[in-house]
């Protein structure tokens, strides 16, 4: 057996171990993880009837109509330097929140992620990457409430293709992540 | 302490899983695992400071997204809540002492 499957099998062994001390101690100190599982699922679901993009798609379509141009070629007119038509600026403040809702999702599936990772780890015995995931889980949080503030901040984070682009956002970034994640009381995360 | 240990090449990565046996002088080992069965107070912190973090992420995600407004968000926050401070209160009743050194300790960093 290679040592890399000795692991793997170590690993299913010692989830079936975790649950049963865990257990032990408190049945809700294990179902908790799983409660806490189920909760990211269920803050989906509120979140999918509340982040709705169909009105602002309609109203994008709508803009697209009045400047005589295909959906397609609106984004590129969005993104020029044109100005002074009242519906591409109506056009760019539509597109700029459908963006930023979209980046705040793409926030919360990595959180969501980042929680399922660090309980699997936790169950196989791994506490050290469970804090590393908390403290990604603290970033994720901070930077929810900055891109619920400044919609600027989410198309900004989206727009992170390299490294250097992903430090200088961190730079700008890192004195307001710091505070908002410490008066959660999520600063030991950081 | 999270991105430290985390991301970081640092010796309290190595702390909780190191062993020096004293069957074989001079050998240093790091396990895989890190939950010691022999320390169970251990064992059972790590899960619950995990969910403490938790219930404040969950706290949070009701701000960070005030669109989303159903009541059964909060009332699942606060039962979540309630069950993990149940939890930490069984954990300082069984072993108190523990609990103490860890608070000291979080005090000190």
């Amino acid at each position: 057996m290679s040592n890399l499957q000795e692991l793997i099998d170590a690993d299913n062994e010692n989830i079936a171990k975790s649950r049963k001390i865990l257990t032990g101690f408190d049945p809700e100190l294990s179902s908790s993880l799983d409660t806490a599982a189920a909760m990211f699922k269920t803050f989906s679901r509120c979140m999918k009837g509340a982040l709705d993009d169909s009105a602002d798609l309609a109203d994008l379509h709508e803009c697209a109509k009045e400047l005589g141009v295909e959906p397609d070629a609106l984004t590129t007119l969005i993104r020029s330097t044109a100005q002074g038509d009242p519906f591409l600026e109506r056009a760019r403040t539509v597109s700029g929140r459908l963006i930023a809702r979209q980046a705040r999702v793409i926030v919360f599936l990595l959180m969501q992620r980042q929680y399922m990772w660090a309980a699997t780890d936790l169950l196989r015995g791994r506490l050290t990457p469970v804090v590393g995931y908390e403290r990604l889980q603290a970033e994720s949080v901070a930077l929810l409430f900055l891109m619920r503030d400044d919609p600027t901040i989410g198309r900004d984070w989206l727009r992170i293709t390299t490294p250097d682009k992903g430090m200088a956002f961190y730079r700008t970034h890192r004195k307001s992540i710091t505070k908002l994640t410490e008066s959660m009381g999520l600063g030991g995360g950081i | 302490m999270g991105s430290g240990s985390a991301f970081h090449v640092r010796p309290w990565s190595a702390v909780q899983a190191l062993s020096f046996p004293k069957d074989s002088p001079g050998k240093t080992r790091l396990y895989y695992q890190e939950f010691q069965e022999d320390d169970p107070f251990q064992y059972f912190l790590g899960p619950l400071k995990f969910l403490g973090t938790q219930t404040r992420v969950f706290q949070a995600l009701g701000t960070a997204f005030p669109e989303a407004t159903d009541p059964i968000w909060s009332e699942r926050v606060q039962t979540f809540g309630q069950t993990v401070a149940r939890l930490w209160q069984k954990l300082e009743q069984n072993y108190p002492e523990p609990c103490q050194r860890v608070r000291t300790m979080l005090k000190r960093t």
